[in-house]
């Protein structure tokens, strides 16, 4: 699954670290899902997207194949 | 109940500190973590290996009494771990399970191959007759030995998949 989780934390200026205490997660689950090696579940992506005041889909978007 | 340095800044606890030589090794949650796997092991230690033929002169009530004992610090040890499992995240927790249900099957089938090939006497026939007389494994301590470096080994194997 693909996702803008990077470009949002870095346009709000938050390090790995902080934005792995926003959601209360570890910062190397941070990186695991920003490098795509990791998806998150459902939960975990609808804190991400109440976070960046988005909507799930705006941040997650499921590969094509 | 506080189980990571890391939680100091707001974030649950990861599989690497258990890892003494990584960075994030942490001698806190390895001590919470570990303290009972640490007490099985050195209960084993002493009373099965370095002075075990002291023991079997002992009533069986002290011999039994040592073998509860020892599995009672190993159920205490899975709780621990279960609670500092419980407290991570969803990515940890499932790398965590992961390389355990990888240490607890490791340790079991090098325990059966390790029987196995015993009792065929493959280690008599390839080494000679061993010093104190057999080649056998079966104390908690050995257990606890290979559990600990298979923990470390399953480690490195699962924790590339999320590098």
């Amino acid at each position: 699954m693909k996702n803008k989780l990077r470009e949002l934390r870095v346009a709000k200026e938050w390090s790995q670290s902080d934005l792995a205490g926003k959601l209360n997660v570890s910062r190397q689950t941070v990186n695991a899902i920003e490098i795509e090696k990791y998806d998150p579940s459902l939960p975990l992506a609808f804190k991400v997207a109440r976070l960046f005041k988005s909507k799930i889909e705006d941040i997650f978007e499921l590969d094509p194949d | 109940m506080l189980y990571t340095d890391l939680l100091m800044n707001n974030q649950p606890p990861i599989p690497d500190e258990l890892i003494m030589f990584d960075k994030q090794f942490s001698w806190r949650t390895a001590w919470k973590v570990g303290r009972w796997w640490f007490a099985a092991m050195m209960i084993s230690y002493l009373c099965d290996l370095q002075f075990g033929e002291v023991v079997k002169q002992w009533p069986l009530g002290g011999r039994v009494m040592i073998v509860l004992t020892e599995f009672s610090t190993i159920l205490l040890f899975v709780l621990d771990a279960k609670r500092w499992i419980h407290s991570m995240d969803e990515l940890q927790r499932r790398l965590t399970l992961a390389i355990f249900l990888f240490a607890v099957s490791a340790t079991f089938i090098f325990f059966m191959l390790w029987l196995g090939l015993n009792r065929a006497g493959f280690f008599n026939a390839v080494f000679g007759p061993p010093p104190d007389g057999t080649w056998g494994i079966s104390s908690v301590a050995h257990a606890c030995l290979l559990f600990g470096g298979f923990y470390g080994l399953g480690f490195l194997i699962f924790k590339r998949c999320y590098k």
